[in-house]
């Protein structure tokens, strides 16, 4: 595959939906690294938080 | 009251200067909204960068090799074997030729089809020829313009990019005026135009993605565009409709993923988005593309 890239509207998406579409999309590229390339911040999960 | 039969005489003259109007040397076109404040602001070449390379709302060709001033005489008239009277002010209209290439070319037969613009006319004495407002506006003269080609010509080839410029309101001429900026129109307005890319669909939209391939204009392809480097210009009123991704595959050939809604959709049967390549530096655009229409 040649060199991708994502556009920067997509951060309007939730992580959940953004790594739904990526993940179909393109399956070989890591979710969470290009969310945040996109700007994107990915929340902790809420036991996480709870601590 | 207007008294229609005013005969005023004209006041007076410069002795000093004796210069006929200088034929045509090129054409700048605009949109029809452009037109700067003043005649110091059309004096001043950074206005005319602004609209060229960020508003885009100028175009400059590399210039004309040769034109034929096409306006209709006017209409004498004479009252049953008397006197002679003028019945009309025929607007004006030249044919153009312009000096180029076949794929600057394409990309003029593809915009200039009868629409309304607004034409600077530069001179060979570097002059600029426009027109000036009651509010003392610089506007081009309003014209409708229209580029049609006859093939490969036989001798005159300089003659091959045709575009048709018929003036629309002939008050503009009265109101003309001729400005002589210190630096030189063409050389330094050329410089500022994006430089441009053709694109063409190689592979229909299928599945959400369309297969375009981009080169110079009648030249090599172009490497390492990006998903910022393309917009959609306009589509079927469609909701967010964008440029998702795209694959660069090399060689020119790029893969773009179309969608639209909140929540990435491919397009429907029936949708469409008009993309083209518009990549930026800060607010210049430093390379721009036709525009194509990708149907679902």
């Amino acid at each position: 595959m040649g060199k991708v890239s994502i556009n920067k509207s997509l951060v309007r998406l939730s992580f959940t939906d953004f790594e739904k579409w990526i993940t179909k999309k393109f399956p070989k590229i890591n979710a969470k690294d290009e969310y945040k390339k996109i700007g994107g911040t990915i929340e902790k999960p809420k036991e996480e938080k709870a601590k | 009251m207007n008294n229609v039969c005013n005969a005023f005489m004209p006041g007076g003259v410069n002795a000093d200067c004796l210069r006929e109007l200088a034929e045509v040397k090129n054409i700048f076109i605009a949109d029809k909204t452009q037109g700067f404040a003043s005649v110091i602001e059309a004096m001043s070449s950074e206005a005319w960068r602004e609209d060229i390379e960020e508003d885009l709302s100028v175009y400059v060709p590399q210039g004309v090799s040769d034109y034929e001033n096409t306006t209709d005489d006017a209409n004498i008239s004479t009252l049953q074997s008397t006197r002679k009277i003028i019945t009309n002010r025929p607007v004006p209209s030249i044919q153009a030729y312009i000096s180029g290439n076949f794929c600057d070319y394409s990309e003029l037969l593809g915009t200039l089809d009868g629409g309304t613009y607004r034409v600077y006319l530069e001179l060979v004495d570097g002059t600029i020829l426009a027109t000036k407002t009651s509010a003392g506006a610089v506007k081009g003269m309003k014209a409708q313009i229209t580029a049609i080609t006859k093939g490969p010509l036989k001798g005159d080839i300089q003659n091959s990019f045709a575009v048709y410029i018929n003036f629309t309101n002939y008050n503009e001429f009265v109101n003309g005026i001729l400005m002589k900026p210190v630096w030189s129109p063409t050389d330094t307005l050329l410089e500022m135009v994006p430089v441009g890319y053709s694109m063409f669909i190689t592979t229909p939209y299928t599945a959400g993605d369309v297969v375009v391939q981009i080169n110079e204009r009648c030249g090599a392809f172009v490497e390492s565009l990006a998903v910022a480097d393309f917009e959609v210009v306009d589509s079927n009123n469609l909701d967010t409709a964008v440029v998702s991704a795209v694959v660069d595959d090399g060689a020119g050939v790029y893969t773009l993923t179309l969608e639209k809604d909140t929540v990435p959709a491919i397009m429907d049967a029936g949708d469409y988005m008009t993309i083209r390549v518009k990549a930026l530096s800060t607010l210049i655009v430093d390379y721009l593309s036709n525009r194509v229409k990708v149907i679902a």
